[in-house]
């Protein structure tokens, strides 16, 4: 089977280059690129489709004012995650305590349809993650929701990947500890 | 052994971490005590339901939104010129590196059922000349034809079950990248090969996939011409 036509795609160091060469469109090309990973970290991170929105918006846009400080020893998308995560938190920071209300008022975006699959595991993970701090929550997110490797989330986070595999176990058993409370599992 | 122990054990498989020392403590713990195996199944089913998590799609007014709020330029700073000016002297040294550094082997004729393995080496900075999905079986991801200063090599990515090998061949030479993916089960693991000898002239770049010697997917790259 051959898959797919020709596909010409460029890698992020070029288009960034091309960025700071004043190409807009290479900016777009990223935009394309990391929009929704991006918008994914942000919203299981807050569990608001609204405030995922403004967090990735402001994410790229602060990408693309920095762009010169970019240390092109990291990957970009590292870089990326990282701006990401930080206003993340600084989103959660601003935002009153909700306690109980978030996991009835959140929004995650999925839709109408979403109650109506009565798809309560899913349900059951978003609210244990909303439980666990927010440090914990985003290694977990950065490794099983963008997939990241330790590596990456050490390099996101600028933490030695042993502390990242330490927050990772730890946020595991809690999510564990809340879901057995929930009778989720 | 202690419950910390026990606990870095089971975290461990799950990272796909462990030596085959620790494999054989924890199959060990696993028969001998019903509530470790409780704990370590209850782990793994939170795992894949986190890695399960769907990936929402944004709404196409972000990028818009974005896009028009971008101001006129980055600022760019004589620092920061100078650090993309050793950015770039960086990236073509570590080709030249990186290139100087690469194991590996070349099989004549693609023979589905050897061993040979070539070496890998780290992405630098690329030009894409092809990408391509992979996918329809039990593995999922994108093979991309890269070239730069020290010739063509390919980048595979991919999440399958269970370890892939990736058979590459280019007219006579073929190329093999064992086991990706399994170092965690359903988890995108990435590589890049090179492919030392082969020039660009328009040909077809041949991928199979294999799980356990079985072809479950083939891609098709193709390298543009040289002039």
């Amino acid at each position: 089977m051959s898959v797919g036509p020709y596909l010409e795609e460029e890698d992020d160091p070029t288009l960034v280059l091309r960025c700071r060469d004043g190409d807009r469109n290479a900016f777009e090309r990223l935009v394309i690129r990391y929009q929704k990973p991006v918008f994914n970290v942000a919203l299981r991170m807050l569990r608001n489709r609204q405030d995922a929105l403004d967090v990735a918006q402001t994410t790229f846009l602060k990408a693309f004012e920095h762009l010169g400080d970019y240390d092109p020893a990291f990957r970009f998308y590292s870089w990326l995650y990282r701006i990401a995560i930080n206003e993340s938190l600084n989103a959660l920071a601003l935002r009153k305590p909700r306690g109980e209300l978030d996991a009835n008022t959140a929004d995650d975006g999925a839709g109408p349809d979403r109650a109506a699959e009565g798809d309560q595991a899913l349900q059951a993970i978003e609210d244990a993650l909303m439980r666990i701090s927010p440090e914990l929550r985003t290694v977990t997110v950065l490794r099983h929701i963008a997939q990241l490797s330790y590596e990456d989330i050490a390099e996101a986070l600028g933490l030695p990947e042993k502390t990242v595999k330490s927050r990772l176990h730890s946020a595991r058993e809690r999510l564990r500890d809340y879901l057995r409370q929930s009778g989720a599992i | 052994m202690t419950d910390n122990e026990r606990m870095q054990l089971i975290h461990a498989e799950l990272d796909g971490d462990l030596t085959s020392q620790q494999r054989g403590d924890l199959a060990r713990l696993l028969l001998a005590d019903p509530q470790v195996r409780a704990v370590r199944d209850e782990l793994r089913g939170l795992c894949s339901r986190l890695d399960a998590v769907d990936q929402v799609e944004p709404p196409p007014r972000l990028k818009d939104s974005i896009l028009s709020r971008l101001p006129s330029a980055p600022v760019v700073t004589a620092r920061r010129q100078a650090s993309f000016g050793r950015w770039r002297l960086a990236a073509m040294l570590a080709g030249l590196l990186t290139a100087g550094t690469l194991v590996y082997q070349t099989v004549q004729g693609p023979a589905p059922g050897s061993r040979e393995t070539a070496g890998t080496m780290a992405a630098d900075t690329p030009t894409t000349l092809d990408s391509v999905a992979v996918g329809g079986g039990p593995v999922t991801g994108r093979a991309t034809l890269y070239r730069d200063k020290s010739g063509l090599a390919v980048g595979v990515e991919v999440s399958g079950a269970q370890p892939v090998d990736v058979l590459i061949s280019s007219e006579k030479q073929s190329f093999r990248i064992n086991g990706l993916g399994s170092s965690s089960p359903a988890r995108s693991t990435r590589q890049t090969i090179a492919l030392p000898g082969v020039r660009m002239h328009g040909q077809e770049i041949e991928l199979s996939f294999l799980i356990d010697e079985r072809t479950v997917s083939h891609a098709t790259l193709h390298a543009p011409s040289a002039h």
